[in-house]
């Protein structure tokens, strides 16, 4: 199975332009994996980006082949509750006033940004910093999903720096971070900023990014957007899943949410029981994204899989904060980007990595 | 199974699993375990052979659920799961308890600060079943160590150490102190060694704490086991044999005390006598205590001096001169001394037959001669209101003895209605109007063929052969006697005065 059933070439759409918004946001949720921001979140920043487009004009987006790999990209990305924001609204230019305290003295301006975390809200904030800067977007990435650390990301696997990291909020607090354990300082600091903030990090080389990074996710979520932003009606669950090279993994009914919020993250189990077997119960574990998913005590689909919740009747997509008892939900199983299903980088990402007893079940082998 | 292996259900018996309940899959509840294992991972239970018990030291939904589905792959007995006794805990929710319900393996939940402490005493109770009775013995005698054993202090400590309902009971079932098991079936109570029923929860064990000395079981101590398989009421049986131990010599020092207020027994009786069909509890256990036994069948006697005399009652020495007195003919019943006479009755497991009654009457006549004491004695009657009704009837019948005489209740009906004719002057003298006619006639010898021919109920050939003569000769006599009289036989109300006035003549003439 294809990670990216039909590699997007954006040959000849090598802009994003006010109507891509809509079915890129849908693709960006998709990618979250019931994390990364839900609808609500993923709206405040479409608004921003369409904004930022029309007042500076579409972003240019280039393949990683297609720019010099000595240039340098910047990655920028919201740290916090997604939620979060929208009772504390953006100013939209944190992301610009934090590159202007990464960017070191004497070294060449950077050419471009790239992504981080395609997967929810932060899938489309390079985009809102590139049309502000007026930089073209590379299509790359560190996660090809939504994790909840910040080093969880392919260029932290391969070693590439980041820090020094700047991270603003829109009442104007400022700070710039060094440290090694960079995470948790981060977290810190985000907690005092109020809840959430933006992050720019160090800006690397474009070829160290392409080589290290996740090519093609933003091809990817306008592929998935496409497939989910058309009506449910014109075609079930399973036929869009299957597009999306992936698959329906159940219909069921919420009948048991419990959530904890004692550790680093919150983490929650939910039952569901199925409409399409008898007296049979879906599991699914979530702590920010939903990451195992098991029927009967034998895991279906794991992390760094991507697993997503569907509300049944509208097929708009469930984030993990807002699945409630009673909805009744399709659950479905994407595959992961084929970079993290290698032995020395699932470690990083696997249950196992979210404290989970169980190892990575390769995708469709349940 | 063999006799040593231990059943989920006989794990949850012995007290290794505290505050211990089966969340779900109790289909699996009486399959054998054999090894005891600890897993804090889903490796651990992988590494499970068939047979174990798995004990998961954690609680995430979802772990319990992939150990479910490992352990019923690896053919394991039991999962439990540890319930800390402080943090937090998510016990398993519906989905988690429907799952192991499908699948039949039993889903356990106990408390416990360490799982390391369970896993140990399973594996004790699962490896040296002996040693964990052992261990429950030796629990349950120190605590009995310290406090007197009477029931009050011994069923608690039974409760508390082998978690079952335990009562102290007599052998028609009424509970003296904590309460019967419901269902408890009668057969149970009437051997004499220890042994289970199955009830309506469970098992009732009954092991005796006092017996007569014919074996018949006055007293037992019944525990109502609700969970356990065979090992565990075994156990159980163990463990309570040692407390009826206990309890027996509590009923020793309590019956010594009673001996001592002989005076007691007289107004225990007097009690049981006036409280009729109902025997409150309280009475029941004193009467057990006093060495009663209550169930089976009583024969009462009732025994009063030739002539009245009211101290000698009271003298104990003539008590036990009777008593022995009656030991010595076999006779081994309950006797108490009262005002006016001693009232002593004989228990039966069955109703007595008739043809007792005479070799009872017998031995009585020899013991009651030796004391210059007259008897009466009732009719065999069961359970606790028939020593009123049986020592009722004796006393009747005692106040119509004659001279050195046993008299019983059977006999006392026509006697006394002939006795109180031939009292009554009234009807003596009608007796002798009504006869005048014939006296001196033939020699008396039509009035004695007159008596005889009623006697044998009108019939010719009985009287003519009691009397020796020709049945015609005794036609003859009676037409005659008829005439003479003025009344006819055949009438039933002349029939029944003349044989009336026959009887008082006689009665007069004794």
């Amino acid at each position: 199975m294809t990670w990216c059933r039909s590699p997007v070439s954006l040959s000849g759409m090598r802009l994003i332009t006010p109507d891509d918004v809509d079915r890129l946001a849908v693709g960006v949720i998709m990618l979250g994996s019931g994390g990364g921001g839900g609808e609500q979140d993923v709206h405040v920043v479409t608004t921003m980006l369409r904004h930022a487009i029309r007042t500076n004009g579409p972003v240019r987006v280039l393949d990683v082949e297609e720019i010099d790999p000595d240039a340098l990209g910047v990655r920028a990305g919201l740290i916090g509750a997604p939620t979060v924001m929208i009772e504390k609204l953006p100013s939209g230019n944190e992301a610009a006033e934090a590159l202007r305290a990464v960017r070191p003295e004497g070294e060449p301006p950077v050419s471009a940004v790239i992504g981080w975390e395609i997967g929810g809200c932060n899938g489309l904030f390079p985009l809102l910093l590139a049309a502000q800067l007026g930089l073209p977007y590379v299509d790359v990435d560190g996660m090809g999903r939504a994790f909840p650390r910040i080093d969880q990301t392919t260029y932290d696997a391969a070693g590439l720096p980041i820090t020094p990291l700047a991270i603003t909020e829109p009442s104007g607090n400022r700070a710039l971070l060094d440290s090694s354990a960079i995470e948790k300082l981060a977290r810190t600091v985000m907690v005092d900023f109020g809840g959430w903030a933006m992050m720019v990090a160090r800006p690397l080389r474009i070829g160290d990014a392409a080589k290290a990074g996740i090519p093609g996710t933003l091809a990817r979520a306008l592929e998935l957007g496409g497939i989910w932003a058309s009506p449910q009606e014109s075609h079930g669950t399973r036929g869009r899943a299957e597009a999306s090279g992936g698959f329906l993994v159940a219909r069921g009914k919420v009948v048991e949410v419990w959530r904890e919020s004692t550790g680093e993250f919150p983490r929650g189990t939910v039952a569901v029981r199925r409409l399409d077997e008898d007296d049979s119960y879906v599991r699914l574990e979530m702590q920010g994204e939903y990451l195992v998913v098991l029927a009967d005590g034998e895991p279906l689909v794991t992390t760094p899989d991507l697993i997503c919740c569907l509300d049944a009747e509208s097929g708009r997509a469930i984030g993990t904060e807002r699945l409630s008892y009673g909805t009744v939900i399709d659950i479905v199983a994407l595959p992961a980007p084929p970079q993290w299903v290698r032995p020395r980088m699932l470690g990083r990402v696997d249950p196992r990595a979210f404290g989970y007893d169980l190892d990575y079940l390769p995708f469709g082998q349940s | 199974m063999t006799a040593d292996s231990l059943t989920v259900r006989d794990l949850l018996g012995v007290g290794a699993l505290p505050d211990c309940e089966v969340l779900a899959g109790a289909r699996g509840i009486d399959t054998e375990v054999l090894d005891v294992r600890l897993a804090a991972d889903i490796g651990a239970v992988e590494a499970c052979s068939a047979g174990d018990l798995v004990i998961l030291t954690g609680h995430a939904p979802y772990l319990v659920e992939v150990a479910l589905r490992r352990a019923y792959s690896a053919d394991v007995r039991a999962v439990v799961l540890v319930r800390p006794e402080a943090g937090s805990y998510q016990p398993p929710s519906a989905a988690t308890l429907s799952f192991a319900n499908r699948l039949g393996v039993p889903l356990l939940q106990t408390q416990a600060g360490d799982p390391l402490l369970v896993a140990d005493a399973l594996r004790t109770a699962v490896r040296r079943p002996d040693l964990s009775a052992a261990r429950l013995l030796n629990a349950v005698t120190a605590r009995m160590r310290r406090r007197k054993p009477d029931p009050a202090s011994v069923l608690p400590i039974l409760a508390d150490e082998l978690g079952v309902t335990a009562a102290v009971v007599s052998a028609d079932g009424t509970a003296i102190e904590g309460t019967t098991p419901p269902g408890l079936p009668q057969s149970l109570l009437a051997g004499s060694v220890a042994g289970a029923a199955e009830v309506d929860e469970g098992w009732a064990v009954a092991v005796p704490v006092e017996s007569d000395r014919t074996g018949h079981v006055r007293l037992w101590l019944v525990s109502h086991v609700r969970s356990g398989g065979g090992r565990w009421i075994e156990t159980v049986t163990q463990v309570s044999q040692v407390a009826s131990w206990a309890l027996g010599k509590w009923v020793a020092e309590e019956r010594l005390d009673v001996e001592r207020r002989a005076r007691s027994r007289g107004s225990l009786l007097a009690e049981l006598l006036a409280c009729g069909d109902d025997v409150p509890p309280h009475l029941v256990q004193q009467a057990v205590l006093a060495g009663w036994r209550l169930d089976g069948w009583h024969t009462g006697v009732y025994a009063v001096p030739q002539t009245p005399d009211h101290r000698i009652a009271l003298d104990t020495n003539r008590t036990e001169f009777l008593r022995a007195g009656l030991a010595r003919r076999g006779l081994h019943g309950q006797l108490v001394e009262g005002a006016d006479g001693w009232s002593f009755w004989l228990t039966n497991d069955g109703e007595p037959p008739q043809s007792q009654h005479r070799e009872l009457t017998l031995r009585l006549q020899q013991a009651v001669a030796m004391c210059d004491l007259v008897a009466g004695v009732g009719r065999p009657h069961p359970g606790a209101r028939g020593i009123a009704r049986t020592l009722g009837e004796a006393r009747e019948a005692a106040g119509m003895a004659g001279p050195a005489q046993v008299v019983h209740i059977d006999e006392l009906g026509v006697r006394r209605l002939l006795s109180l004719a031939a009292e009554t002057p009234a009807l003596v003298e009608q007796a002798s109007r009504l006869l005048d006619p014939l006296a001196g006639v033939e020699d008396g010898q039509l009035l004695r063929t007159l008596a005889v021919y009623l006697d044998e109920e009108s019939v010719t050939s009985a009287a003519a052969a009691r009397l020796g003569v020709h049945r015609n000769t005794v036609s003859q006599r009676i037409s005659r006697a008829e005439q003479l009289l003025g009344v006819s036989l055949e009438n039933a109300d002349e029939r029944l005065a003349v044989h009336l006035a026959c009887r008082a003549a006689r009665a007069a003439d004794d």
